[in-house]
């Protein structure tokens, strides 16, 4: 199947016409320059670490001294590398070809203009589509034919087929769909050469994608969804994933209830259900509270499903003040988990089984063209742990002009620790419009690991990033003005 | 009675000036340079026939009779009898008064009494006398026009009866239209707020000093408006008005913490009163699709700088504000307020309300605008700056689902696992992420269990099949609720990963 191509010919087809009907269109060029540092191991002896225990002092820093070694650990940044990748996207919508007829496509084109091709995943992509289709949308009904976006509780990801919605009455939405399934983040098939490079044991058959999913909105305060979605073998011999979700919406004496909840049936693991109590208390003040329970979840594919993953249950909360004015905000909040029994391990080499977070965050719109923001998060946990701040201020013109400084400082405070020192950053960004229907937007940051105390030889993430992106957009919309909906830029 | 008094144009004038002053009118402004004062009080004896010698157009509604004529002055003031004088004929005055003597002189006043000269112009007596004319007061008005308060400037004053609409006095000058007195009740607090209601109850009381002009000055809708669009328009006021900043109050309505979701019922219900302050672009701001489109058609089509702006306003860094703010601004120099679209949480929440279609995504989101962060390579700022460093913590908590965006095995891994990036080749089976400690294999199965998503970033299925399978060390990978029988059923291809090697491909 190839979508593109019938999308772009109707467009084509159809574009002597488009002076009475109506396209919109829109051009992204973006250009990364990434640099990274891959880490490599390396010891030294024990004798010239000083301390004991575990983790000791040496002339390079922090080294790791396990117990009835005689060598001492640590983790050596190697020269940097960098990569260029150049990403150019162009989507359009065209319309007006009959009552509720439009046509969608989205392509990318990709390549490297410089370093290693594999440190940016899609470069050797040269060319994809992203989704191509056309849609009928009536009072009643809604149809889509080509390669679209599925985007529900179960994920957002596109396949090549069909869907068919029908709202049989008012605040009903029933839909269902089917087609040739494509892998969540890829935008590939499951047989895709990406996928068999990854994986040593990739899928060996495509997969079909089928799902039903009925929403209701029952009020203004009440709406409720359900989904059941499968991918199954091409060849029918098995599942791929088989799926389903349910939410929930309801609003009670100001206070926002709500319910979202997947569960894999195959594993019967209830992979997210979260519920969560919001309330604002007046426009300055609200809050939330959230209970959530996690297990991941994992496609049929791989074996990681059957070797009994475990969930954490997890309580939130965070409360909202902001100025009468509102020139001032702050946020804050924080959260707890434990994880559930893993049935393995030993009592003896216990591994910590919770985690915490703490986070604020505030601003301040200083006069009309100035905001400044600030946060500060540290997570506490199995597997990693950080600290780490941040402070913005952007000064923003009328005419959509933007100059913005940011600066950071981080330490991740197990793994990869940049001994007692913080990795800080200073990134500055900005946005020119060029033309009414033409803007330029450019960042370049730099991190750099100091304030140690310590020698800190070992790991050393001190790199350079920047980008430019150019968007272009241009059409109208029926009766609508032609806007551009992306700020900012990549933060990989 | 119209007797034996002689009215002046002086007096005329002097009286209405003062009218005019004490009511809306224009006051010593409009004196006029060239006017004579008459003096009535010298002429006392010599108008035995009263008021009606020289304005016998008062009572016959003549105007060419209402005042007498300069060649009348001089038959007594002929250079031989009486020095001669400097006097010019009657012109009307510049007011804004609609005063008809004519009809006055036919009515009655309140207490039944035919009105006559004295009734406004006496001093109290019954019969006017040439020494004792005086200039009538508003009060006079009042005396019959009912009046239900104390003050001329009162709201229910009726105006109209005696003043004409501004867009009427043609003959007022601009520096006269500025001067026209404030009404107290404009400096009432509330006023802007309640000034609405207020004008489509009295609007003729507004029109004594207001047009067209006065309201399109912040008034967006202003010429769809029946009460403004029925003051008339005037190029005095259009000139006054130009260049005064607008004045746009934030309605009580929009401090509501829910009110973006609330606003489109709001506008469904009277979208006249959104077009005071809001234009068809400021809509088109969020709305990009079809969604309230019937009602942003009928807002005006153009602010042309007026109006409230409103504008997406990009985070300054995540997290700042919701990435669906507005900054609302009020030209010129109101200093622009942020608006939150949505909830300050509902980047984290926003899921139910999407999936359940409580509110309308694609009424103002193309789908462009999820896909940019759910495709995983998208073009909006998702993460914070130099995530490569900040993100492990986050992924362990799965704060966000990586999955939503980026294929594990693909993405994760060209990092993590792959010859160049964060962990060289060499590192793979004692990475960074490991406790270090030579026991780690009696401590990874609780770690991988705990969070096996972060295995997969960087291990391939056969690196741990070496160990967990039939033909390899053995080792049961199971958890002790595993349903081996429903697995195969699910699924029986991926059983035979580790039971069967080769597997079955």
């Amino acid at each position: 199947m190839r979508p593109l191509p019938i999308g772009l010919a109707f467009v084509v087809a159809l574009s002597s016409r488009l002076d009475a009907q109506g396209i919109r269109w829109t051009a992204t060029s973006v250009a990364n320059y990434v640099e990274l540092r891959p880490v490599a191991a390396d010891s030294i002896a024990d004798s010239l670490a000083t301390g004991t225990g575990l983790v000791r002092q040496s002339p390079l820093g922090l080294v790791s001294c396990p117990a009835g070694h005689d060598q001492c650990y640590f983790y050596r940044s190697l020269g940097r590398i960098h990569t260029i990748p150049f990403t150019q996207d162009v989507s359009g919508t065209a319309w007006g070809l009959g009552q509720g007829v439009s046509v969608y496509a989205h392509v990318r084109a990709a390549t490297n203009l410089g370093g290693l091709t594999q440190l940016w995943t899609g470069e050797e992509d040269h060319f994809a589509t992203l989704a191509a289709y056309v849609e009928l949308n009536k009072e009643k009904w809604m149809a889509r034919a080509g390669r679209q976006w599925l985007t529900s509780q179960l994920g957002v990801n596109n396949f090549d087929g069909a869907s068919l919605g029908i709202r049989p009455a008012r605040g009903v939405m029933l839909e269902a769909y089917g087609g040739r399934a494509l892998v969540q983040g890829l935008s590939q098939p499951y047989t895709s050469g990406e996928l068999a490079a990854a994986d040593n044991i990739p899928p060996d058959d495509g997969g079909l994608i089928f799902g039903v999913t009925g929403s209701w909105r029952a009020s203004a305060t009440a709406a409720v969804n359900a989904e059941y979605q499968r991918v199954i073998r091409a060849d029918r011999a098995g599942f791929y994933s088989d799926r389903v979700s349910v939410d929930g919406v309801y609003t009670i004496a100001g206070t926002v209830l709500s319910l979202n909840s997947q569960a894999d049936l195959a594993t019967t693991a209830i992979n997210e259900f979260v519920l969560r109590a919001s309330r604002p208390f007046s426009s300055r003040i609200g809050g939330s509270v959230e209970y959530r329970h996690s297990t991941p979840f994992f496609p049929l594919w791989t074996i990681w499903g059957v070797f009994a993953p475990v969930g954490f249950n997890e309580a939130r909360g965070d409360g909202r003040w902001q100025s009468a004015d509102g020139k001032w905000w702050t946020t804050l909040g924080g959260g707890y988990r434990e994880y559930q029994d893993t049935h393995t391990g030993v009592g003896f080499l216990p591994l910590r089984d919770n985690g915490w977070t703490v986070l604020a965050t505030g601003g301040w719109r200083a006069g009309r063209t100035f905001d400044v923001n600030g946060s500060y998060r540290r997570d506490i946990g199995p597997g990693a742990a950080k600290s780490d701040g941040s402070v913005g201020v952007r000064w923003t013109r009328s005419d959509d002009r933007w100059f913005g400084v940011t600066g950071s400082a981080t330490q991740n405070i197990f793994e990869y620790r940049l001994a007692d020192g913080f990795l800080l950053g200073a990134m500055l960004d900005a946005g020119i419009p060029l033309t009414s229907t033409l803007r330029l937007v450019a960042q370049a940051g730099a991190y750099r690991q100091t304030a140690s105390s310590t020698p800190s030889t070992t790991v050393n993430w001190t790199q350079r990033r920047a980008l430019l992106r150019l968007e272009w957009w241009g059409g109208g919309d029926p009766g609508m003005r032609s806007t551009s909906t992306s700020y900012g830029g990549g933060g990989r | 009675m119209i007797g034996g008094s002689l009215f002046s144009r002086s007096v005329l004038a002097a009286t209405l000036g003062v009218l005019l002053s004490a009511a809306f009118s224009l006051g010593r402004a409009n004196a006029r340079a060239d006017d004579v004062a008459f003096p009535h009080a010298k002429h006392d004896k010599l108008f035995p026939t009263g008021c009606a010698s020289c304005h016998a157009g008062i009572t016959t509604g003549d105007s060419s009779a209402m005042f007498p004529a300069a060649a009348q002055c001089a038959d007594c003031h002929n250079g031989r009898d009486l020095k001669q004088v400097s006097w010019t004929a009657w012109r009307p005055y510049t007011m804004n008064l609609r005063f008809d003597h004519t009809r006055h002189l036919r009515a009655n006043d309140s207490s039944g009494t035919r009105i006559d000269c004295a009734t406004c112009h006496g001093s109290g007596a019954t019969s006017i006398q040439m020494t004792a004319i005086v200039q009538p007061r508003p009060e006079t008005c009042i005396g019959c026009h009912a009046h239900p308060a104390t003050s001329h400037f009162v709201i229910t004053s009726p105006c109209a009866t005696c003043h004409a609409p501004l867009a009427r006095a043609r003959s007022l000058s601009d520096s006269a239209v500025a001067g026209l007195p404030r009404p107290v009740w404009h400096d009432d607090p509330r006023f802007l707020e309640t000034h609405g209601a207020l004008a489509t109850e009295h609007t003729s009381t507004c029109a004594a000093c207001h047009t067209r002009e006065s309201c399109a000055r912040c008034h967006l809708n202003a010429a769809t408006l029946q009460p403004i669009a029925s003051l008339g328009s005037d190029q005095r006021v259009a000139r006054l008005m130009r260049g005064k900043p607008a004045i746009y109050p934030v309605p009580p309505s929009h401090g509501d913490p829910v009110f973006a979701e609330k606003h489109g019922a709001l506008a469904r219900a009277n979208i006249e009163s959104c077009a005071t302050c809001h234009a068809q672009p400021g809509c088109r701001a969020c709305h990009t699709g079809p969604l309230g489109a019937r009602w942003i058609n009928s807002l005006p089509k153009a602010d042309s700088g007026r109006g409230v702006q409103l504008r997406p306003m990009p985070a300054v860094h995540p997290p700042g504000p919701a990435p669906v703010s507005l900054a609302a601004a009020a030209p010129p120099t109101d200093t622009p307020r942020v608006v939150r679209v949505h909830p300050y949480d509902f980047v984290r929440a926003h899921g139910p309300s999407g999936a359940t279609r409580r509110l309308d995504c694609a009424g103002c989101h193309e789908q462009r605008y999820c896909t940019n962060c759910h495709q995983g390579t998208g073009q909006r700022r998702y993460h914070v700056y130099d995530y490569v460093y900040r993100h492990a913590s986050e992924a362990y908590a799965r704060e966000t689902n990586c999955t939503s965006c980026h294929n594990t095995e693909v993405f994760c891994r060209s990092c993590h696992a792959q010859s160049v990036g964060i962990a060289a080749n060499s590192q793979r089976r004692s990475g960074p992420a490991h406790s270090g400690q030579p026991l780690w294999l009696l401590q990874h199965g609780e770690a991988a269990r705990q969070s096996m998503p972060s295995c997969v970033s960087c291990h391939q299925q056969t690196d741990c099949i070496k160990c967990h399978s039939s033909f390899g060390s053995r080792i049961n990978p199971h958890g002790p609720n595993f349903d081996a029988a429903r697995m195969q059923k699910k699924n029986p291809t991926l059983c035979t990963y580790c039971h069967i090697s080769p597997p079955i491909r």
